[in-house]
């Protein structure tokens, strides 16, 4: 048996949906302390709070003992910890933050406060779009993830995937919001996009003329084996068919396109969880493959 | 300060997965779970001019253990003399060690949980005794000892043979030595 | 602290026992309470495995309280093999099979009764002494297919087996068909050891094994051509001048007519049926010539070659002669039977067979030497000059097939009762089939066993056998050296399982030879045994724990003082005692069973050379497939198969394959590999599947992987020197299992 994949798609829709709140409590952060435009932006950014909530709990729900969960908010200095710590703050900010629109709050004039959670949520949406990248990019024993471009490829992602949700949901609540507010962040998505290919492209590329021979297998594997329709897909249907979309400029467009850049995300993410490969020692690959499978029926015969 | 580590004597070794058998039935492991597997490279060549080498494998106790920083909940940790372990009562089965370690040394417990490894018979070795899998092996392939003594068999051993690491580019310093020839041949 | 440890302080005592999974015998101490083994580990002062203990000594108690083990005595009822027993009492099952077995020797004659062993598991000396007592000859073990017909042709020649090889002082060591490095661990550490001094090592063997990865000569050579590797040898050695003017001139016999017998056995006339260079037999020759002392290491494989077996041992042998290493120093030595202790030969009670009877053995009328006509020829000649003779339980036996045979046509006369112990002959004697119907037909039979075997199945009576922890044991290499290492039991058996040395015992008394069993327990046999040695011991238990072994001074040169045990008191190149039993005096070349020169329609039909019946960790013939932490290790059966030839095949690596010969066929997976040659096949021995149900027609799925479906017993395919059936060097062919094969072979 090859090694088996440790992280499986609680994993992959985790990293999606991190990814995806963390981007979108970014745009509803700066949004509001930077643009002045908090209100259009206020439900993408209790959503994003939502996505990272549900990533979080796959994450626990993925663990060998989820009732012990507790444990991961130790003061070890492990990516993993931290990354915690800032998904949970990120989870109550993005809560805090979108308390003040509604109009039964108490201190929903309180805009200096507002703004610091504005802020906070900028900070550790960052936070969170980034450490998973550079968590899964340490791991020098996983050979298609340790490289520093992982990182830049997950933040860019996360900010796409973010705006993209965020041009969705604007303009949902409050009612009554036009559409031309959000055409600025509009025009940012198509750029992030090409952004993102460009850097996949990189990543892949790099990949497939490596030294490291595993690399460029799992580089392959990508792009002409047994993932090329994942992976071209992903390229065609998640990255390239938006930006061209945003520039044929048709109104019922952009939602389209929005929501084929969030598919793509998850994609990605998929993709990169299961190229988890392992340089194989020598006599391992075939040591294993000999091994019996759980269900052996010598195994329970004489229990 | 002591630094455990093991020679395996590639020379000697014959493939027999006797310290596999061992390890398990003396540590209670689950049927399926080995600590140990003793890999065969080979034959390579083309008949009849051909080499084989057996790879006795554990955990090799780094000297710089990536799956011991990657721990949120502290539970996988080094101790002084240079033993990985893992407190169970800790490990909440994230499994980032797993991704962590290039040499498959850890695995999960479905049963439990939680991540398990060889830890050198710890319980053991500090009591002077050797790990079951050195203790049963009958051609003396496996050798425990400190290197930090300068007295040490295991020591000398290492310093008059040719021997080598495994993965060595991804600077984990294993602690876990291959002899590959006497020091004469090269 | 660890819990082995914790088991170990709880432990109230620790007794010096043994493993018993292979001849190694390594020794094992057993921390015990209360009537249970708590613990287990290697004995560090144990002469020979020094505190190792491989993977399947490690499973002890997994062995000694697995669930599937037989603790009661069963009764058959129903059908044969239908799996339906009655639990009785052991006496009420003692009673019965002693008043049947009495009832077929009143209506048949004694021989009528026969007993099947395996290899070397218990105190075979005992069954030999029952059978002797009770006036049959038919007993046999698969002798013939390990170290017996070596035994008696090299004792033929030279007096004695000299098996005892005295490495430590020997620069060079030829391990001819054996791989101790999946066979035997603490020979192995010693030849590593030796090696890294600078022994030479010389492999001869098709397969690159673990020992071939480590030899300095490995001779990959047609599995079966045994016998020509070793006439071109002695060709290279004698023509070449490497042998031994000294020794021959004041030693041997028949050096002249031996020189130009061997002149025709030239390395080029080799080539074609060894499938080795000429130059790489003449540097193998003169590496074993000029690197003296040396030794040649006995292996199963050339014993098993079937019809060309007696020359390949012949051949071997007269190795060692002409170059002088016989009983000298660093050489291979002939120890002669323990003049100290009481041999097995000396408790088989041999002379209460009558003469009448021994002339009824079966196959003795053909296969004369490995029966009483060869084996009352040798031991009178040895016990003139040492003293005493070889164990007849083992050198002196009836012919498997022949009466299989026997069983199932009635000729020469009928076999009605068969009593099996320490053996499962359907995975382990030749031709499976033909072992299955013998079984199903016999009227008869009886076995004492640890697991519900496939052969055990078709039984009607099966008792539970006690094992090495239950046991006290003598390791004496089949009772013909002069050493000797003891153990003691651990604990006293449990449940009802009983040693086989009570069931004989207990039986033996049911039928009027009480006289002849006064030792009650093997404790009191072994003492009996071992108190002619002169140590100050009160019992055999304490002979164990206060000196464990015994091992004489070694005494080199012993023909010096009194001869070497053949009729001229020489070593006798040219044979006087196998030419008095009508065989060739002098090894002449005989092709394998089955092969492409011989046989060309045939190797038509089946291209490919098959060997089969090596050993492999961690299982032991057919042996542990039911202790789930060796079988999670090699779940499934592999045969090896050569790239090139897999290609050809259109077979991939891991595929089931059929592996068939024209007696059947079985399925293995194929494991691609160069380590043999791309016309050679080689199939795991042993393969049963435990877990699968044992009552018919499954049968544990014996047929479906276990390689002795394959060999041949036909006579034409035997030795007709030793009687070793066809395992080694049978044509084959090789082809992928269709995926709309039915999964399982039935046994039909």
């Amino acid at each position: 048996m090859r090694e088996r994949h440790n992280w499986g798609w609680p994993i992959a829709c985790y990293l999606f949906l991190g990814g995806l709140g963390g981007g979108m409590i970014i745009v509803s952060g700066l949004a509001d302390l930077i643009l002045m435009k908090g209100e259009l932006f206020c439900l993408g950014g209790l959503v994003g709070g939502i996505a990272i909530a549900v990533g979080s709990s796959l994450l626990v729900f993925e663990l060998g003992r989820p009732l012990q969960f507790w444990r991961v908010f130790s003061t070890q200095r492990a990516i993993m910890t931290i990354g915690a710590w800032m998904l949970s703050l990120a989870i109550f900010t993005s809560f805090a933050y979108f308390s003040f629109w509604p109009g039964f709050f108490p201190w929903r004039d309180f805009t200096t406060l507002r703004h610091l959670f504005a802020g906070a949520n900028a900070v550790l949406g960052f936070g969170v779009c980034l450490y998973t990248g550079i968590l899964l990019g340490s791991l020098r024993a996983r050979t298609f993830w340790n490289t520093p471009i992982l990182p830049v490829l997950f933040l860019v992602s996360a900010l796409s995937t973010g705006i993209a949700a965020q041009s969705l949901l604007s303009g949902m609540w409050p009612a009554g919001l036009t559409h031309d507010r959000v055409v600025g962040l509009q025009a940012l998505d198509p750029v992030l996009v090409i952004f993102e290919v460009t850097i996949l492209f990189i990543y892949v590329l790099m990949m497939r003329f490596s030294s490291t021979s595993l690399a460029a297998r799992v580089a392959q594997r990508w792009l002409t084996g047994s993932r090329k329709w994942q992976f071209w897909g992903l390229v065609t249907v998640g990255l390239f068919a938006p930006v061209v979309l945003y520039v044929l400029h048709s109104d019922a467009v952009p939602s389209l396109a929005q929501a084929l850049i969030l598919l793509g995300g998850l994609v990605l993410r998929f993709l990169i969880v299961y190229a988890d490969d392992r340089t194989e020692l020598p006599g391992e690959g075939e040591y294993y493959a000999r091994l019996p499978e759980p269900e052996a029926p010598f195994l329970t015969a004489w229990e | 300060m002591t630094r455990y580590a093991m020679i395996m004597d590639t020379r000697r070794c014959i493939g027999c997965h006797s310290c596999t058998v061992a390890c398990k039935v003396n540590n209670e492991l689950p049927v399926d779970m080995i600590y140990n597997p003793v890999y065969t490279e080979g034959p390579n060549g083309v008949f009849p001019n051909l080499h084989m080498t057996f790879y006795p494998l554990i955990c090799m106790h780094c000297e710089n253990p990536p799956c011991v920083g990657c721990c949120p909940t502290g539970a996988s940790q080094q101790s002084d003399d240079g033993i990985v372990w893992v407190d169970s009562r800790k490990c909440i089965g994230c499994k980032a060690c797993i991704q962590a370690c290039p040499y498959r040394a850890r695995q999960s417990n479905r049963k439990t949980g939680t991540v398990q490894k060889c830890d050198f018979c710890k319980d053991r070795v500090r009591e002077g005794l050797e790990p079951f899998c050195v203790e049963t092996c009958h051609q003396r392939a496996r050798f425990f000892g400190d290197l930090a003594d300068p007295k040490d068999a295991a020591l000398a051993l290492l310093n008059c043979t040719h021997s080598v690491q495994l993965l060595p580019e991804l600077n984990t310093n294993p602690q876990v030595y291959y002899i590959i020839s006497a020091g004469d041949e090269g | 602290m660890s819990h082995k440890e914790d088991l170990k302080r709880e432990a109230t005592g620790v007794k010096k026992s043994c493993c018993f999974f292979c001849h190694q015998n390594c020794g094992v101490l057993a921390y015990v309470k209360e009537g249970r083994v708590l613990a287990i580990e290697g004995d560090p002062n144990h002469p020979t495995s020094q505190g190792g203990l491989c993977a399947r000594g490690n499973i002890a108690l997994q062995h000694l309280n697995h669930p599937a083990r037989i603790n009661a005595p069963l009764k058959r009822v129903g059908e044969r093999g239908a799996g339906k027993w009655e639990r009785i009492p052991w006496d009420q099952a003692i009673d019965e099979i002693a008043s049947k077995l009495t009832a077929l020797k009143e209506e048949f004659g004694p021989e009528t009764v026969a007993t099947a062993g395996g290899t070397l598991r218990t105190d075979d000396w005992a069954r030999r002494r029952f059978m002797n007592l009770f006036g049959s000859p038919n007993g046999f073990h698969n002798a013939h297919l390990c170290w017996i017909p070596t035994f008696m042709i090299e004792t033929a020649i030279y007096g004695w087996c000299p098996f005892e090889i005295d490495l430590p002082n020997s620069r060079c060591l030829v391990l001819w068909g054996h791989n101790p490095g999946a066979s035997g661990m603490p020979e192995m550490r010693g030849i590593i050891d030796l090696k890294q001094n600078g022994l030479k090592v010389i492999v001869v063997d098709p397969r690159f094994t673990e020992t071939a990865s480590k030899a300095d000569l490995w001779l990959p050579l047609r599995p079966g051509s045994d016998a020509a590797l070793a006439l071109a040898w002695l060709n290279v050695i004698i023509w070449e001048g490497l042998y031994d003017q000294t020794f021959i001139e004041n030693c041997c016999i028949g050096f002249d007519g031996l020189a130009q017998h061997v002149k025709q056995y030239t390395p080029e006339w080799a080539v074609p049926l060894t499938w080795l260079d000429p130059e790489l037999i003449r540097k193998g020759a003169r590496m074993y010539a000029n690197n003296k002392p040396g030794n040649i290491q006995w292996g199963a494989s050339v014993d098993q070659s079937g019809k060309a077996a007696g020359a390949g041992i012949h051949a071997r042998a007269l190795l060692r002669a002409v170059t002088g290493n016989l009983d000298a120093p660093g050489s291979d030595l002939l120890s002669g039977p323990s003049p100290d202790f009481v041999t097995d030969e000396e408790m088989e009670a041999n002379e209460w067979l009558p003469e009448e009877q021994k002339a009824k053995q079966i196959g003795s009328d053909r296969y004369r030497l490995t029966t009483w006509p060869g084996y009352g020829r040798i031991a009178e000649i040895t016990k003139e000059v040492w003293g005493k003779a070889p164990t007849a339980e083992w050198m002196c036996e009836a012919h498997p097939p022949s009466v299989f045979r026997a069983i199932l046509t009635g000729k020469p006369y009928p076999i009605n009762a068969l009593i099996t112990l320490a053996t499962n002959p359907i995975n382990s004697y030749g031709n499976s089939r033909f072992v299955i119907e013998a079984l199903r037909k016999v009227l008869f039979s009886v076995t004492q066993e640890y697991w519900m075997t496939p052969s055990a199945m078709l039984a009607d009576y099966v008792l539970p056998a006690a094992g090495a922890l239950e046991r006290p044991i003598i390791t004496s290499t089949y009772g013909c050296s002069d050493t000797m290492i003891a153990s003691q039991r651990a604990i006293p058996p449990m449940f009802e399982r009983r040693t086989n040395y009570e069931f004989w015992r207990d039986l033996g008394c049911r039928m009027g030879q009480e006289d002849m069993w006064p030792w009650e327990n093997l404790e009191e046999a072994y003492y009996y045994r071992i108190y002619p040695l002169g140590y100050d011991v009160s019992s055999y238990d304490d002979f164990v724990e206060r000196y464990r072994f015994h091992f004489p001074e070694r005494e080199y040169y012993k023909y010096g003082r009194i001869g070497f045990a053949t009729p001229s008191r020489r070593v006798e190149l040219v044979s006087s005692v196998l030419q008095e039993l009508g065989y060739p005096g002098m090894p002449t070349y005989v092709g394998p069973a089955e092969n492409e020169i011989d046989n060309p329609e045939l190797a038509q039909q089946y291209p490919l050379v098959l060997t089969a019946g090596s050993g492999f960790m961690p299982f032991h013939h057919s042996e542990h497939f039911q202790i789930k932490e060796l079988r999670y290790l090699k779940h499934e059966p592999y045969a090896d198969i050569n790239p090139l030839t897999a290609k050809e095949l259109g077979i991939s690596m891991g595929d089931w394959v059929w592996i068939e010969t024209k007696r059947g066929r079985i399925k293995q997976r194929a494991n691609l590999t160069q380590a043999v040659h791309p016309k050679v096949v080689v199939t795991q021995r042993g393969w049963w599947y435990p877990e699968r149900t044992a009552a018919e027609p499954e049968l544990g799925g014996c047929l479906e992987s276990n390689t002795n479906v394959l060999t041949d017993v036909s006579d034409e395919a035997c030795d007709p020197i030793g009687g070793s059936w066809a395992n080694r060097g049978l044509l084959c062919r090789v082809y992928k299992v269709d995926g709309s094969e039915s999964g399982r072979e039935r046994a039909v």
